[in-house]
């Protein structure tokens, strides 16, 4: 058992993670574009291959089709990308603070207070253990002391619960920018990996895979990142849980949401410990920020001389 | 008189007069009633302390309880010293002038009522002189007056005088003899249950406190302190020296010792709302400061009002408690000035 409520390990400094998100988009639009560049140069052999080979005097619809199928690619491969791009824009990018000033309350606000009720606490105890009063009166005030010693001591614990209470979201809406960050990243540099493949005779392949690639952050940014579900979410929830379980909710000392006062009136028989733990960090909260979809470049092959022959519909 | 060794006052169990041995020992001090009922409006400790202040009460009142067997000029009639009293030495006299031997123990059982709550202090011995063991023996504090509400509270350990008296018929134990008052004994001396004088069971016309609701007496620890005295051990004061028999522990303090327990709760008071409730009362976030993590934000808030509401009482409360120590030590100080005031205009009358 814990002999104080925990809280989340302190950094020593949270700061908007913005820049390092923007960095990374305009990394992975780069990629994007060097994918779209290599790929249009590649496509210009294979279109005049597919008008060698399918065009005559009356027609050159085989290097039309040739390199409208390449254009679909590459204009999926930026829908994709501008999705990503928007997405964090409209939806994450607005709380690129969130993390820096929750945290920034915890440690300049709970963390202090924290600090400033030890030395109250710890003097309280030492006048409870004063013995150079003695007597039936001095044992009346004394014996009131320990009531406000416990009274201090689950204040204490409380305002560590209320720095968790904002420490905790803080560190998982930082999570959440690392994670994108993280994402953003590798993607970057998956898909710049895929621009400075040989493709052969898969001509625009490399935007295919680029757009399957983002294809998945896209799934993976709506449907797990921003909606929190298997990252964030059961991990604040157990936050929440656990800030509105009876143990935050209920004080044993603080009852009533009062504070005791020193009088006869006051239980002071036996009171009870406030120093019990109240809260307990979520389990997963250190490996929220780790997490980022696992991509792969698809199945797509490109497109193909053969993909030009007459017949064959316009992407 | 002698000058102080030291500063620290004392009561002590078994207390059967004054010496200048021993400078300036006063009664207990009703630290509980000053400190525990500082937000009973009606009660003692009154936050102010103004009612906990210490009321006057003649000498001359526990004095008086000696006048019948004694003849001592000094204790003189009720109500006629202009020295101050507790509200114990009212009870004491009550006690005494039923014609209980011993002004002295008359004296007792003053400083077992006017106590109220630590008359187990208000030891005194047989042979208390009249008058001074009333002071002595008093000791009720200041939040005891009020509390009480008895208009001849004070704190009469002031009322002390560093005078080695004969009392002549003053003595308890020596009815109509002359009492050369011993020095304080270094540990408490239950006093002598032989009742001297009259075989004739007293008439304790004991005082009839009528404890405003929330009054702070500690009657459970205080057997007897009502003031009803005991039988047989000299006018009111047997209550008294039945606590001693208890073993009731001494109280030891001073006004010094007050008003610096009362400066250092004071500081706290400070501290914490410096530290903890104006920090915390600052705070007023909304469910946008929480992004997307908004639902974290009922219960923080929640807590965070919470937290608010504690710290302010908490700060509140250190600073009753200091006021409430500040009280007892202001009234205490301003009876033990007027006091030695009146002791001092007093002097006359005492015998060299």
């Amino acid at each position: 058992m814990t002999t104080s409520t925990q809280t989340p390990a302190i950094s020593s400094a949270m700061q908007s993670l913005d820049p390092d998100a923007v960095r990374a988009l305009t990394s992975l639009k780069a990629a994007c574009k060097a994918c779209e560049d290599a790929d249009n140069e590649q496509a210009k052999k294979g279109a005049d291959q597919a008008s060698d080979r399918y065009d005559g005097a009356c027609q050159d619809d085989a290097k039309k089709r040739f390199l409208a199928q390449g254009k679909a690619i590459i204009d999926d491969m930026w829908a994709s990308f501008n999705a990503l791009q928007d997405g964090y824009q409209t939806s994450l990018r607005p709380h690129e603070n969130v993390g820096p000033r929750l945290h920034q309350i915890y440690t300049d606000t709970w963390v202090v207070v924290g600090q400033k009720i030890a030395p109250i606490l710890a003097d309280v105890r030492t006048r409870a253990a004063q013995d150079h009063w003695t007597g039936a009166g001095a044992d009346d005030y004394m014996k009131q002391l320990p009531v406000q010693v416990s009274a201090l001591d689950e204040l204490t614990q409380y305002v560590a619960v209320a720095g968790a209470g904002v420490e905790t979201p803080a560190q998982l809406q930082q999570a959440v920018f690392t994670s994108f960050v993280t994402m953003a990243g590798g993607a970057a540099q998956q898909v710049q990996g895929y621009a400075g493949t040989e493709t052969g005779d898969h001509y625009f392949q490399r935007c295919a895979w680029a757009a399957s690639t983002l294809s998945q952050c896209v799934d993976w940014f709506r449907g797990s990142l921003m909606s929190g579900s298997g990252t964030w979410q059961p991990v604040l929830d157990e936050h929440v849980q656990q800030m509105t379980s009876s143990s935050v909710t209920k004080a044993t000392v603080l009852t009533g949401d009062t504070w005791p006062k020193a009088t006869r009136n006051t239980d002071a028989t036996a009171p009870r410990s406030g120093a019990d733990p109240k809260y307990t960090a979520p389990a997963g909260l250190g490996t929220v920020g780790t997490d980022a979809p696992i991509t792969d470049r698809g199945s797509s092959d490109g497109v193909s001389v053969d993909d030009a022959a007459p017949g064959q519909p316009l992407a | 008189m002698t000058e102080p060794r030291h500063e620290e006052r004392v009561q002590e169990s078994g207390v059967v007069g004054h010496s200048y041995d021993t400078d300036d020992r006063i009664g207990d001090l009703d630290i509980y009633e000053a400190l525990v009922n500082p937000h009973e409006e009606s009660g003692a400790g009154s936050k102010k302390g103004g009612a906990g202040g210490p009321m006057m009460m003649p000498m001359g009142g526990a004095g008086g309880s000696g006048s019948p067997s004694g003849s001592s000029p000094v204790t003189g009639a009720p109500g006629t010293s202009p020295l101050r009293g507790t509200s114990a030495a009212s009870a004491g006299g009550g006690a005494g002038s039923a014609g209980i031997g011993g002004a002295g123990v008359s004296g007792l059982g003053g400083a077992g009522f006017g106590s109220s709550g630590l008359a187990t202090e208000g030891l005194g011995g047989p042979g208390a002189i009249p008058g001074l063991a009333g002071g002595l023996g008093g000791g009720g504090s200041s939040s005891a007056g009020a509390s009480w509400g008895a208009p001849t509270f004070g704190t009469g350990a002031a009322g002390l005088s560093d005078i080695p008296v004969d009392v002549p018929g003053a003595g308890g134990t020596a009815a109509g003899g002359g009492i050369t008052v011993p020095t304080i004994p270094t540990t408490p001396t239950p006093p002598t249950s032989a009742a001297p004088g009259p075989t004739t069971p007293p008439v304790i016309t004991a005082p009839n406190p009528s404890p405003s609701p929330g009054a702070g007496i500690k009657a459970p620890t205080v057997p007897g302190g009502s003031g009803g005295g005991m039988p047989g051990s000299g006018g009111g004061g047997g209550a008294s020296a039945n606590t001693a028999d208890l073993g009731v522990k001494t109280v030891t303090a001073s006004p010094e010792m007050l008003h610096k327990e009362a400066q250092h709760w004071d500081d706290m008071a400070r501290d914490f709302e410096a530290g903890v409730t104006s920090p915390v009362g600052n705070q007023s976030p909304s469910s946008v400061d929480f992004g997307m993590m908004k639902d974290a934000f009922v219960p923080y808030d929640d807590l965070l009002n919470r937290i608010k509401k504690w710290s302010t009482e908490g700060g509140a409360e250190f600073s009753a408690i200091s006021d409430a120590l500040q009280a007892a030590s202001g009234g205490y100080a301003d009876t033990e000035a007027s006091n030695t005031a009146a002791a001092q205009h007093s002097g006359p009358n005492i015998p060299e």
